[in-house]
Order: C-alpha cells, then structure tokens, then sequence
C-alpha cells in the first residue's frame, strides 16, 4: 500500500484493514508485520511501544521527538 | 552442372525437416496451460536467487546502508572478500548484523586470518634469529674491544 490515499481509506475501518492484512500470507511472511499484529491481537502495548522505538532509534530519530511530531499532527 | 542442384548447403536441412502437423487446440487452453506453468516456476526461480547488498569497504558502511524490512537478510561483502556481513531487520523493529569469515576447505579449523598469523609467526621466529645473532655479534665486538683497553691500561702503568 504504497498510496497515503488507500493507506486513509483503509484506515476508516481499522478492523477490516487488520482482517486485509491478516489474510495476506505475503504480508503475514514478514517478521515485523506478524510481530505488530501478534501484539496488536494479544494488547501487548508496551511491545508495541517497544518496537517503536527500536525503529526510531534504527533510523536515527529520537523516540521523543517522534512522539512529539504525532503529538503535534493531532493536536495533543 | 546439374541444373536443379541447389548451392545452399542449409537447403535440405530447410526442407527435408520432418514436419509434423500440431493438432488443433483451442488457443486459451495454451495461455491456461501457460500460466499454470508460470504459476509454478515462479517461486522456484524467487528461492533460487538469494537477496543480496553490495560490495563495502566495512562495517560502518552496512551499519549505515537502509535495507527492505522484508525480514530477509542482505549480504554486504567485503571487495577484498576478507569478510560477508549479513544484515536483516528482526521482528522487535531492530537490526541485526552477522559476520561470515571464510574457512579453507579440507581443514575448517584453519582459515585464512590463521594462515596469515602462521606466516607472520614465522616471519617473527627469523627476527628473532637475527636479533640474536646480532647480539652475539655486539657482545663479540665488545670482548674484542675490551682487551685492547686492558693493554693499553696496562702499558700506561
């Protein structure tokens, strides 16, 4: 889903996104993905946040900045 | 000359193939039976190649070079072939970098940095020699010039 458009689109109905995603076997290959999905199925929150960070901290951003930039964008 | 002799040495080849006639088929069943078999060799030919980097003078490069987070492992070779590093994003959002080292064959225990060291042992073990023959050599200098000091000391008194 390379299109931000589809991305929103898809994201009006979260659980049928999930479920898109789920039934993918090609995305369900990915470690990532079925690591975010197993902890997203479980309410694993501190995972989740856990990973997020692990994937700031890859890319050379700081998490905190990072939380503050998604703060921002949604008026938190 | 023969007048009906061809000069084309290809000529009987062109014309005397046997020909044999394809039996009718309906052209969708060929384009089916096409992509049922492209359905099957496809993911074969996916295993077959390996997903590679590119060659890197060392670690830091791998550790800075982005990869797909496909979770499959990149390989980032060395250009002297010394080293393969091996980099590949893990499920917890982080990466990993393995190191491949080359092994001889026949003798898995000794690799090409051992061998190195063997050499540079033995080239180690010959300076040893030399610096030893050469203190033979200084101490053998000295018991020559000590002599001529003692006579010379000896004429004075």
């Amino acid at each position: 889903m390379n299109n931000p458009l589809a991305f929103v689109q898809a994201m009006r109905n979260p659980q049928q996104f999930m479920q898109n995603i789920m039934q993918n076997q090609q995305a369900m290959q990915n470690p990532m993905v079925k690591n975010t999905f197993d902890m997203l199925q479980k309410g694993d929150n501190k995972g989740l946040e856990e990973m997020a960070r692990n994937l700031c901290r890859e890319k050379g951003i700081e998490p905190e900045d990072a939380m503050k930039q998604v703060r921002s964008i949604f008026g938190m | 000359m023969m007048p009906y002799m061809n000069q084309n040495p290809n000529y009987y080849q062109q014309y005397m193939q046997p020909q044999y006639q394809m039996p009718v088929q309906n052209p969708y069943m060929d384009r089916l039976n096409q992509f049922q078999n492209q359905q099957v060799v496809q993911p074969q030919v996916q295993n077959q190649f390996p997903a590679l980097g590119k060659v890197v003078e060392g670690i830091e490069i791998v550790k800075t070079t982005d990869i797909p987070m496909d979770g499959n492992m990149y390989y980032f070779p060395t250009a002297d072939g010394s080293t393969v590093f091996g980099k590949q994003w893990m499920s917890n959002g982080q990466t990993r970098i393995l190191t491949f080292k080359p092994v001889l064959e026949g003798n898995p225990n000794n690799s090409p940095t051992d061998d190195v060291k063997i050499q540079f042992g033995a080239f180690g073990e010959v300076l040893d020699g030399i610096q030893n023959d050469l203190r033979t050599l200084s101490d053998k200098v000295d018991r020559l010039n000590k002599p001529e000091k003692v006579k010379k000391g000896g004429s004075d008194e």
